[in-house]
């Protein structure tokens, strides 16, 4: 019996190893959550949001949080506005496609790059002197604001 | 002034010129001025507005004016239009840049309504674009010259000049029985080509294009006609001339009986 309760307590021993005993089994590490880079507001109509990992398109809501690679679609005649978290916007007309694109910004850089597949949209930097603003069409690229070196 | 022949031609066949201007060029920013007024609207709209009355009444108001005009193939008046719809529901920083971006059939176009100049590249070719203008890029080329809208709105209305209002001309018949008219207006400056057109009192219209002030119809028959012209600028055209009308009438055969010999 005593050598049995010994083998029990060696057992545990080994396997909690130096740990402290307050430390719970199931806190395994985690990615941290993706930042996020806009959010969408007022959407008006058939306004759609396609996740970077998804491969179905959900309907947008506001306030719904924007990452990286999600795409923004406006149907006939819906309209919605995606708020970056640098304060900068950017406005969809109806029929328009846009992404929202990675960004590697440089400390003390505050840029929002943005992609427009299809559409119109109105764009406005709030801040030119502090911030930039891409936006990449599938012709062309658009800069605005405080001015981005490209390496 | 080579130059300009390829872009002329290529604006009175309606395709873009080598800078991207064209007739369609007028067309392409009155819909662009009118989607970012729609888009202004549409957001104060969503945003609780004023409740029917103020600004916002007055932004849609403008608004559809603004589409009543580009309806009728009025452009620049349409942009205008739009633009007050638009600066009504301005509620931004002084200091922000503002600027819109089109994307249709692979081309771009990018307007700067206010703020900084906007920089544009495409293919290793930076344009920068100041407040007020807009720069078309079409896909795999570099982006055009960018143009200020006003430049389209300040070619004038063509004067029509000959022939007089409701002349009746006398028609001289070819060989198929059918005969032409000179008609004539007064030059614009700054056009580089002319379109007009004609409808007879009833039946389809045509439409001819010139480079000069004038132009010969050929092929008509006799009657009533009514015509009008409008200018074509690099970066678009103007409004069409009011309409003038001239009749072609048969004139009577003349019999020359020459004197002969026989007896």
């Amino acid at each position: 019996m005593l050598a049995r309760a010994l083998l029990l307590s060696f057992l545990l021993n080994a396997c909690q190893g130096s740990s402290p005993p307050s430390t719970p089994v199931t806190s395994l590490p985690t990615a941290p959550l993706p930042a996020s880079r806009a959010t969408l507001v007022h959407p008006q109509g058939e306004v759609m949001v396609k996740r970077a990992a998804a491969d179905d398109w959900v309907r947008g809501l506001e306030g719904m949080a924007l990452f990286e690679d999600d795409k923004v679609r406006t149907s006939g005649r819906a309209v919605a506005q995606v708020q970056f978290v640098n304060g900068s916007t950017v406005s969809l007309s109806a029929d328009a496609l846009v992404g929202i694109s990675q960004t590697h910004p440089r400390a003390g850089e505050d840029r929002t790059d943005v992609t427009v597949l299809q559409g119109h949209v109105d764009a406005e930097l709030a801040d030119p002197a502090r911030q930039s603003l891409s936006v990449t069409t599938p012709a062309a690229t658009v800069r605005a604001g405080r001015e981005i070196v490209f390496q | 002034m080579n130059g300009l022949v390829p872009t002329l031609v290529a604006m009175l066949l309606g395709a873009p010129g080598p800078d991207g201007g064209s007739p369609g060029a007028a067309r392409e920013l009155a819909m662009n001025a009118i989607a970012s007024a729609r888009n202004a609207v549409a957001q104060a709209a969503g945003q609780g507005g004023d409740g029917g009355r103020g600004p916002g009444m007055d932004a849609q108001h403008h608004l559809e004016q603004a589409e009543a005009l580009f309806a009728r193939a009025q452009y620049p008046r349409a942009a205008q239009e739009a633009d007050s719809a638009w600066k009504l529901l301005g509620r931004s920083a002084e200091d922000s840049t503002q600027f819109a971006v089109d994307v249709h059939d692979g081309r771009t176009q990018v307007r700067v309504r206010r703020g900084e100049t906007v920089k544009v590249e495409a293919q290793g070719h930076i344009a920068p674009v100041k407040p007020g203008e807009t720069v078309t890029v079409e896909a795999g080329r570099a982006p055009g010259h960018p143009v200020r809208r006003g430049e389209d709105a300040a070619l004038a209305i063509p004067e029509p000049l000959k022939p007089a209002a409701e002349a009746k001309l006398a028609m001289q018949p070819d060989g198929s029985g059918l005969g032409s008219a000179r008609v004539s207006w007064k030059p614009v400056e700054g056009a580089l080509g002319y379109i007009l057109e004609l409808r007879p009192g009833s039946g389809p219209g045509r439409r001819a294009k010139s480079t000069r002030a004038e132009t010969t119809l050929t092929g008509l028959a006799a009657g009533v006609y009514f015509w009008r012209v409008q200018a074509v600028g690099q970066y678009g055209s103007s409004e069409l001339s009011a309409e003038r009308s001239f009749e072609l009438q048969v004139s009577p055969l003349k019999l020359e009986v020459k004197g002969s010999g026989w007896k």
